[in-house]
């Protein structure tokens, strides 16, 4: 298709698959971390926040480094998953959703806790005078007008899992067919003797790929941001 | 009377702030229709009382009653979460929500609650009754402080509540769209039977909507009754901050001399003249009677411009050494059925004509002074 080679299509694919599965089993954790960071008073939230922040500063290498030890096949949570689930991550696509989106977890985090610390927390109190329970509350007035916030983090969390490569060929490896995401096979084409025009088509797909979600993003959130603030 | 149903409100807690602890215990018992007025002065406790009737606030002893249905009693271990009251809530700061438009603001209870009986709570008639038809359709990023909270009583009423809280709605409004609101509550008064406790710091406001009023003072209700019974009793002006001690007379229209511009009521047996009414005779009325508008004389004056001259006698002197002022206590009622007025004049006037307790004195009110503003249905 379009002269493309089933590699190189393959990788697109697999980096769709890896981004959007990330996107979606990571935004119900992100929406509670940041609730709790931006709404609750507890003990340790400062260790919290560093930890979840921690990925914007450490080198992607190291987290790799660190989820093997952690759910490798002999890793602490990983021989439990393998001994009880038969469930392995290492070399799997599953495991290359999980180094991004850890790489990626704090730009998801902060764009929704920025939003929630911009909502007056009275509003559910006048949605509950009003008959709406706590749960409904949320779902029905601090929701909807966070929804700007999460939009932004999910599209910063996506196009940064796109991009990820140290985490993932540390702890997934780059196999072709089932981890080799665009930037990894970019980097296998470099490495590779001959591989300029294939490293070129790559280049060109993972740009198309990030201005498309560039201008979704943009006009979904004008689309919000117009609704809720009304200019 | 018969067997009415009550309002009964009782609360009590103590909050510790670091050193301080404030205490909150108010009880009292309304009827449950008409408007029941919480006054005080800031930090007296208003607000806090309201979070507890609303459910927002647990507090360590509480019992609500609306007519015959007990919201919470904690000796009983019965309690309703807020949410399942059913007792509207006004805030000051209105607290609209900002995705919806006014019409989804207006909507926003209904799918919580169950549907009004009463056609008066139908949303036509909401909408009408608060003048919102021309707004429903707009966002509620530009609307003035007067159409918002129109707009947050509106959201209250169509939740279908049993009980109505509005807490200082006009506090933070100016003058011009204070009397452009009040109108709106008067008519709320008259055309829903809704019991609605209003709190308030404005004697003013207390005065031209009120039915009952307690008195809340450091958590602690200082006296509850009817309206006129209270202003006429208590000085208040010591709550109010604004030296605002005022009356409410209740009279009513006997007729109107349409030649004069004027409408001739009758209060405490005696004639009072007023600017003209659009009212018929008959018509109940409250009279809003400022200090400062009432002189007094200890003679009937003749040849003089004031309308109105009402005799009485001087029931209590309100004097203190650091005020250039005095506020006059005077019964214009007879001495079994009392009606008190407040007239306010400088000590200087008061030493020269040496009023004293228990004197006959005229009290002149101006019929300019009573305009629509000061004087409402009641």
């Amino acid at each position: 298709m379009f002269g493309f080679s089933s590699l190189e299509l393959e990788a697109l694919q697999i980096s769709l698959k890896v981004s959007l599965w990330s996107v979606s089993l990571t935004l119900p954790l992100a929406m509670c971390v940041a609730w709790l960071l931006a709404r609750k008073k507890f003990r340790g939230k400062a260790v919290l926040n560093a930890v979840i922040h921690l990925p914007l500063v450490v080198p992607p290498v190291v987290i790799g480094y660190l989820l093997l030890i952690l759910l490798g096949r002999k890793g602490i949570l990983g021989s439990f998953l393998n001994d009880w689930f038969d469930i392995g991550l290492v070399f799997t696509w599953q495991g290359a959703a999980i180094a991004a989106s850890v790489v990626a977890f704090p730009l998801f985090v902060r764009p929704i806790r920025q939003a929630l610390e911009g909502v007056d927390p009275r509003l559910e109190e006048a949605a509950i005078t009003l008959g709406a329970d706590r749960r409904q509350a949320f779902l029905a007035v601090t929701l909807p007008i966070v929804m700007p916030g999460v939009l932004t983090g999910a599209l910063l969390f996506f196009a940064r899992t796109l991009g990820e490569f140290g985490a993932t060929i540390t702890f997934a490896a780059n196999i072709p067919g089932e981890t080799q995401t665009l930037p990894l096979a970019l980097y296998a084409a470099t490495q590779a003797p001959g591989g300029d025009s294939i490293a070129l088509r790559l280049v060109f797909l993972s740009l198309v790929l990030a201005m498309g979600a560039l201008l979704a993003s943009e006009w979904l959130s004008r689309k919000t941001h117009f609704k809720v603030h009304g200019s | 009377m018969g067997v009415e149903k009550m309002l009964t409100i009782e609360a009590g807690h103590r909050f510790i702030d670091g050193a301080n602890i404030f205490r909150i215990d108010a009880s009292f018992s309304a009827p449950d229709t008409g408007v029941t007025a919480i006054f005080g002065r800031s930090g007296a406790g208003k607000t806090t009382l309201l979070k507890i009737i609303a459910g927002l606030l647990r507090p360590d002893f509480v019992k609500i009653k609306v007519g015959n249905t007990v919201l919470c009693d904690t000796q009983n271990d019965a309690w309703v979460p807020p949410e399942q009251r059913r007792i509207g809530y006004v805030f000051q700061d209105t607290r609209l929500f900002p995705h919806l438009s006014v019409k989804g603001n207006l909507m926003f209870g209904r799918r919580f609650n169950p549907p009004p009986h009463s056609p008066e709570l139908s949303f036509d008639a909401i909408v009408s009754l608060l003048g919102l038809e021309r707004l429903l359709d707009r966002g509620i990023h530009n609307l003035s402080g007067g159409e918002g909270q129109r707009i947050a009583i509106g959201r209250a009423l169509l939740a279908n509540p049993r009980l109505l809280l509005m807490d200082e709605p006009l506090a933070a409004l100016d003058p011009d769209r204070k009397s452009e609101i009040l109108p709106y509550l008067e008519g709320l008064r008259h055309s829903l039977d809704l019991p609605i406790i209003y709190v308030s710091h404005n004697l003013s406001e207390i005065r031209r909507l009120a039915n009952w009023l307690a008195v809340l003072d450091e958590g602690q209700i200082k006296a509850f009754g009817s309206v006129e019974e209270i202003t006429g009793q208590m000085d208040l002006s010591s709550l109010a901050g604004d030296g605002d001690t005022g009356t409410v007379l209740a009279a009513t229209v006997t007729e109107h001399m349409n030649t004069h511009g004027l409408t001739k009521l009758s209060a405490a047996g005696q004639p009072l003249l007023v600017t003209q009414l659009d009212l018929p005779p008959g018509a109940h009325v409250r009279v809003e009677l400022r200090p400062q508008d009432v002189s007094l004389a200890l003679q009937r004056p003749e040849n003089i411009s004031v309308l109105n001259i009402i005799q009485g006698s001087i029931n209590a002197i309100r004097a203190s050494p650091k005020r250039p002022v005095v506020d006059i206590q005077v019964n214009i009622g007879s001495s079994k059925r009392p009606v008190h007025l407040w007239a306010r004049v400088t000590r200087f006037a008061a030493e020269r004509l040496s009023l004293k307790t228990g004197m006959p004195v005229f009290a002149l009110i101006k019929a300019v002074s009573l305009d629509k503003d000061r004087v409402g249905l009641s």
